[in-house]
């Protein structure tokens, strides 16, 4: 299968949009931003749309730091890589600011749920490659495609903003499939955080966070 | 409004916003140096400074904040405005 690997450009923002609300959803049906901000799928599809269209460089949805993975002109997996804190804000905070900045008072109405998806957060390694969004889309799965995407991505991400020599990824536990998938592409368990309450998986598919890395 | 007075203000802000009123501000400071400031006290810190300043932020304007100088300066900027 000749695959051909590329940066994302606006034509792929629709399979852009689905692969974050899928990867999100960790082969469930909880979308956590739906549930937290009490919105429906189609709001959060808006909202990740109008975050892509400002271009803020730095956090994860960002179109500028989308990879695609393609088979016969058809996207076939993409994920988005940026380096942690590479101009100063964490992507965190970026995408927050982001966030609030479009959900207004939804935001504001949120905070308890926020506090309480924060208990499993997991702090991003300062300057190392960050891997999110990680996504294959159906009729491509079980061909290693995403490993050798991953595998494109860490070798040909540009040296001159590589600060660290670690690539990361944050996942929940519950995505097993996914967790397979990256261990096979050298990727280690570095922490885990798991919620002291139930409440969490109200709002998210698991209760525990894993990050993993990998040296480039 | 100048600088100097924008920092006293700043001053009282982060040590409420941050539950730590012992903390110093100074120009280089930043997320890394604080512990608990993280998204939510982030986002709460900067809807304070939207109101005690009377100003609103562009998001443009948020994301390109690397620590407290640059938000000074941006006060600055924005009251003077």
């Amino acid at each position: 299968m000749n695959i051909h690997f590329r940066k994302a450009n606006t034509e792929d923002i629709p399979f852009i949009i689905n692969a974050i609300i899928e990867a999100e959803k960790s082969g469930t049906e909880v979308l956590s931003y739906s549930r937290i901000f009490n919105i429906t799928e189609l709001e959060v599809e808006q909202l990740i749309s109008n975050i892509l269209d400002e271009e803020l460089e730095g956090q994860e949805w960002c179109l500028a730091h989308f990879y695609i993975a393609e088979y016969a002109n058809k996207q076939a997996a993409c994920l988005s890589a940026w380096i942690e804190g590479l101009n100063g804000l964490g992507s965190g905070i970026l995408k927050a600011q982001a966030m609030s900045y479009f959900l207004g008072d939804k935001w504001q109405k949120s905070k308890s749920q926020l506090e309480s998806v924060a208990m499993v957060q997991i702090p991003r390694s300062h300057g190392a490659l960050q891997l999110e969004n990680i996504y294959t889309a159906p009729d491509f799965r079980g061909q290693g495609i995403i490993g050798q995407l991953i595998d494109f991505v860490v070798a040909n991400y540009p040296s001159d903003d590589i600060v660290s020599t670690y690539a990361e990824i944050h996942l929940m536990e519950n995505n097993e499939k996914a967790l397979h998938s990256y261990t096979k592409c050298g990727f280690l368990e570095d922490a885990k955080n798991t919620a002291a309450d139930d409440v969490v998986l109200t709002l998210l598919p698991s209760k525990t966070r894993i990050a993993l890395k990998r040296i480039m | 409004m100048d600088s100097p007075e924008i920092s006293k203000n700043l001053q009282i802000l982060f040590a409420r916003i941050f539950n730590q009123p012992e903390i110093l501000i100074h120009r280089d400071l930043n997320a890394d140096m604080v512990p608990k400031w993280d998204s939510l006290t982030h986002l709460s810190m900067i809807a304070e400074v939207e109101s005690v300043f009377q100003i609103k932020f562009k998001l443009k304007e948020l994301v390109t904040l690397k620590n407290v100088g640059d938000l000074i300066d941006l006060i600055q900027i924005k009251t003077q405005s």
